[in-house]
């Protein structure tokens, strides 16, 4: 099979409300794959039901043909799916470098090892030493993540989800609030470190999407309306309408 | 690449150097003490505070590196204690010989074991419930242990001579200064062994759960695990101070794992501060010898604690060690002749406070508790009466002068202090 | 066990459970209010007591049953204004520290001021008689004054949450912050009123349980754990769940007291009557427990085997 991640007819609710309502999806092996959608469409929501965050009510999350549906998240990781938050969700007190570490700690075996110290490790280092130069943040190694800027934060994030190995990476909105050079530097920065992985990314900047993406889904009112190539999407009535508002719905 | 902002693989010999002293300093404090302070009963001090020293340093594991709040934490105390109790009363009675040095390693190895079983029972969330669980199973174990006085002994607890197992490493035990050397060592193992965990992979973990537990869980581990794993760890350091109090006693009672004990190493712990490893240790001489001199000399020691506890909680959550530590950073900074003017005023107002605060309650527990005795007090020098409305006056006026002094100057205090903390990191 | 021990132990089981829910109530309002849970609630509870003493000493037991409360409701809402509010900054571990530090000082001060030994907080003469009898056994009217007042204040506690603005506002305040904030209410107030209103709920359980457990300075201690076993156990933050819980423990508690039966009654029964002395002395120590010893141990037991089998507590949201 070539789909890293499939989801079957996957549904959420939240008491009686059904947030997600029988989301299908494919994601090609190595590809790169936008989800966009009007705010509150569930996009998040179901970032957290395929990363283990929440439990869906139905439905399958197969990954590399393995139902992952209703995991921990540590197991989801583990497995090989990582994502970052559109919310920044760092360990503010510690070290930008302790953060990278603790990201990595687990892809390199060490677990919860007491027998060496983290320093001491080389694979680690050479590893966040790494990491820290793709992500630009070599010189802010030693300080609290707390006192980064908002773009380096973001990096951070982004980082964390990288940094666990995973081969397929679910990023949402990693350039959430930035301005546009920002904007620019993180998409330049996001296929950096991302190259050769699978990746499903939320975002709402059109021109970042149809820069990146090799294929887009369309999520409205959790459901996915189109799949497709930029073109496609771009040409497709369905999205036109649940973007630009629809023409029928406006006569009635 | 700059290698340099790196911890590199292998640190330079300088670095290991810096690293090293503290460790040399407090090995030969270790060795000083107890020439300088020889008597018989300076001696049982100082066990005294080298053991809560271990017991403050085992709890900062879970407070100030995990950010976990434990209300039971002399659970472990008392248990490590009673096992090693109960070690040394049967190996003496079989006739087996065993260092006594080493008993602690099984009360120690006794609370681990417990330590796992309780640690996987109350870390399944961080925060308030794990706080809520821990003080719930501290009273079980507490409550339940009325119903075994065979095991804990009844009122008066479980005694034993600890020159029974005979004399081993060239000492007999029967000097407190045998017990002395054997807690100064433990003490060294401990500190180093604590120091060495939060360095590895576990303990970064620790702070990362700290810090936010949910994101771990996305980078591959499981936070209950390492809640679970650190409660351990904790607990098994904790016996091994339970069991050297019980060899410095020759005593163990359930008292000892009472929530007077959970309380008490909370106190030490935060009062001396979180952040800092050696933070605890400060906590428990000070706060040890509080009580131990204070008790004598004022029925309201426990009222200074509980205050002391507030005060620190409220305007210094860094605890005495950050204050020691940001009087460090003022003199690096070289800035003290500068800030002299305004660290002497903040003296002055602080003086006149804790003077007004001792004299008021000094003066209401001679009014309350201690009636009998009189209305003629004396505080800190200064002949008082309960019945005179000038004694209340003045502590009122000094407590009431020093505080309204003090606000405007803690403000200036803050604006110095992120001053010297952005001058470090630049 | 007799019909009468039964009923006995099911009014009294009853009345403590209330005596605890109207303490764990409160504590439960005050946390999933504000998240913060509040070690002093117990403490507030011996204030109750001490004040209702103090004061019906005065004015007499039925207008201390409103002053008391008052004073400790004022003394509560000083508190979170002056103390909790300021360490909010430091989280909720900041919180918690700071309503230790209050407890530990409350109970030191109500030593200074009142002595180590207990109170003659005595039942109110108008109270002092037997309400009714069963079984030939008088049922005083003072426990059935305690019994009704309880419901009385759950019931009126109820209504208010449910059926009020203020309670509407409450529970809003609770989920939404900053949007009742933005609809122009003072949500710092809200809090500290709620933060007093849950202190005063525990004075008034100080005030009438006072005569009843013994007044005096190791009260609080005594107690706190098990309100907290009652929140845990009836699932953190919810209220239907602190209320079974309270009665479960009440019932536990007062029947483990009335069942006369021990480890060795049992074996009694097919016909050992001594501990095969081989097993050793701890088997002798089990041996002579009996139900009434094990009844302060069986909260602590009842929250083990919760957090076993069912960690979000009876009510719980699931994690
Ligand atoms: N735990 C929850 N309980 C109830 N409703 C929820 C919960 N989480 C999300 N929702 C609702 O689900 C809907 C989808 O939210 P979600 O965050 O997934 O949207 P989104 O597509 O990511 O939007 P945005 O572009 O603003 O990030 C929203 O209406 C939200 O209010
Ligand atoms: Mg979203």
């Amino acid at each position: 099979m070539t789909h890293a991640l499939e989801l079957r007819n996957l549904k959420k609710s939240f008491g009686s409300v059904e947030i997600i309502r029988g989301v299908n999806l494919d994601l090609r092996q190595g590809e790169r794959h936008a989800l966009i959608g009007p705010n509150g469409a569930g996009k998040s929501t179901l970032f957290h039901l395929i990363s283990g965050r929440i439990a869906p009510t139905s439905g399958e999350i197969l990954f590399q043909s393995q139902n992952i549906a209703g995991k921990p998240p540590a197991e989801i990781v583990r497995a090989g799916l990582s994502r970052s938050f559109q919310i920044t969700n760092i360990f503010p007190q510690m070290s930008v470098l302790d953060n990278l570490r603790c990201a990595v700690l687990w892809k390199l075996g060490h677990r919860y090892s007491i027998f060496r110290q983290t320093p001491t490790l080389p694979d680690v280092a050479i590893e966040c030493e790494r990491l820290l130069d793709q992500l630009g943040l070599t010189r802010r190694a030693h300080d609290t993540a707390d006192s980064l800027t908002y773009p380096e934060q973001r990096a951070l994030e982004l980082g964390l989800a990288v940094a666990s190995g995973a081969n397929t990476l679910l990023l949402d909105e990693p350039m959430a609030g930035m301005n546009h050079s920002e904007t620019e530097a993180a998409l330049q920065l996001i296929m950096k470190v991302t190259e050769g992985k699978t990746l499903l990314m939320v975002e709402h900047d059109m021109g970042v999407i149809f820069e990146m993406a090799d294929r887009i889904s369309v999520l409205v009112y959790g459901q996915i309306i189109a799949t497709g190539t930029p073109q496609e999407i771009r040409a497709n009535r369905a999205v036109q309408e649940a973007y630009l508002g629809t023409s029928e719905e406006d006569a009635a | 690449m700059s290698v340099s902002t790196l911890d590199t693989p292998a640190p330079s010999a300088n670095t290991r150097l810096t690293a090293a002293l503290p460790w040399v300093a407090i090995t030969a404090t270790l060795i000083v003490l107890p020439l300088l302070f020889s008597s018989n009963s300076m001696i049982s001090t100082l066990n005294y505070l080298g053991t809560m020293a271990i017991f403050a340093l085992s709890y900062n594991v879970l407070l100030g590196q995990t950010g976990l709040l434990s209300l039971g934490h002399g659970t472990f105390f008392g248990l490590g204690g009673f096992i090693a109790t109960h070690a040394i009363l049967h190996m003496a009675d079989a006739g087996v010989s065993f260092p006594l040095p080493l008993i602690p390693a099984i009360g120690g190895f006794g609370a681990l074991i417990l330590g796992f079983f309780g640690g996987w029972l109350a870390s399944g969330r961080g925060g308030m419930p794990f706080a809520m669980i821990t003080l719930g199973l501290a009273e079980l174990v507490y409550a339940a242990a009325a119903l075994f006085p065979s095991i804990y002994g009844s009122e008066e607890g479980v005694s034993f001579d600890r020159m029974d197992l005979g004399a081993s490493f060239g000492m007999d035990y029967g000097p407190t200064v045998d017990i002395y050397v054997i807690i100064a060592v433990w003490f060294l193992i401990c500190a180093g062994v604590l120091y060495y965990f939060s360095k590895t992979p576990l303990g970064l973990l620790t702070n990362a759960v700290r810090d936010n537990a949910e994101r771990i869980e996305f980078l591959g581990f499981s936070a209950r695990r390492v809640r679970m794993l650190a409660y351990a760890i904790a607990a098994a350091v904790a016996g091994v101070a339970g069991s050297l109090a019980a060899l410095n006693f020759e005593i163990m009672t359930v008292n000892e794992m009472g929530a007077t004990t959970c309380m008490l190493v909370l106190l030490m712990t935060y009062i001396g501060g979180t952040k800092h490893f050696f933070g605890p240790v400060l906590g428990a001489i000070v706060i040890g010898l509080m009580k131990i001199w204070l008790s004598d000399i004022s029925p309201a020691w426990m009222m200074y604690f509980g205050l002391l506890f507030i005060f620190v909680v409220m305007v210094q959550p860094a605890g005495l060690a950050g204050i020691l530590m940001d009087g460090i950073a003022l003199l690096r900074s070289g800035s003290v002749g500068a800030q002299a003017p305004l660290l002497g005023l903040i003296g002055l107002a602080g003086a006149f406070a804790l003077t007004g605060t001792i004299i008021l309650i000094e003066l209401a527990y001679r009014a309350g508790l201690d009636a009998t005795l009189g209305p003629q007090i004396t505080v800190l020098g200064l002949p008082l009466s309960t019945a005179s409305v000038l004694s209340w006056g003045l502590g009122l006026i000094c407590a009431g002068g020093g505080v309204i002094a003090m606000r405007p100057l803690f403000d200036r205090l803050a604006t110095l202090r992120h001053s010297l903390s952005k001058g470090e990191t630049a | 066990m007799s019909a009468e021990v039964i009923t006995f132990s099911l009014l009294n089981g009853t009345l403590y459970g209330m005596l605890l829910f109207l303490l764990a109530s409160g504590l439960t309002l005050i946390f999933s209010m504000m998240g913060v849970l509040n070690f002093a609630h117990a403490s507030f509870f011996m204030l109750g007591a001490y004040f209702g003493y103090e004061i019906s000493k005065i004015v007499g037991f039925f207008p201390a049953l409103i002053l008391a409360p008052v004073l400790v409701g004022l003394f509560g809402a000083l508190i979170e204004r002056y103390g909790l509010r300021r360490v909010h900054k430091f989280g909720h571990l900041g919180e918690l520290l700071f309503t230790i530090g209050v407890a530990f000082v409350i109970e030191e001060a109500i030593q200074m001021i009142w002595g180590r030994s207990p109170m003659d907080y005595q039942v109110p003469e108008a109270l002092n008689f037997t309400a009714f009898e069963i079984f030939g056994t008088g049922y005083p009217a003072f426990r059935l004054f305690m019994l009704i007042m309880s419901v009385a204040i759950f019931a009126g506690l109820a209504l208010l949450l449910t059926r009020t603005r203020v309670g509407l506002i409450v529970k809003a305040s609770l989920t939404h912050p900053e949007m009742v904030s933005m609809l122009g209410h003072d949500v710092p107030l809200v809090f500290m009123s709620v933060f007093g209103v849950g202190s005063a709920l525990a004075g008034v359980a100080g005030v009438i349980g006072g005569p009843i457990l013994i007044t005096q300075p190791s009260m609080a201690a005594a107690l706190g754990p098990i309100l907290f076993v009652i929140v845990v156990v009836g699932g953190l933050g919810s209220l239907t769940g602190a209320f079974i819980a309270s009665l479960l423990v009440g019932f536990i508690q007062t029947f483990a007291v009335a069942i006369d039966l021990s480890v060795a009654d049992v074996f009694g029964l097919i016909g050992i009557t001594q501990p095969p002395a081989a097993l050793g002395a701890l088997v002798s120590d089990i041996w002579n427990v009996s139900v009434s010893q094990v009844g302060p141990v069986i909260p602590y037991l009842l929250l083990v085997v919760m957090l076993i089998f069912r960690p979000m507590g009876l009510i719980g949201k699931r994690a």
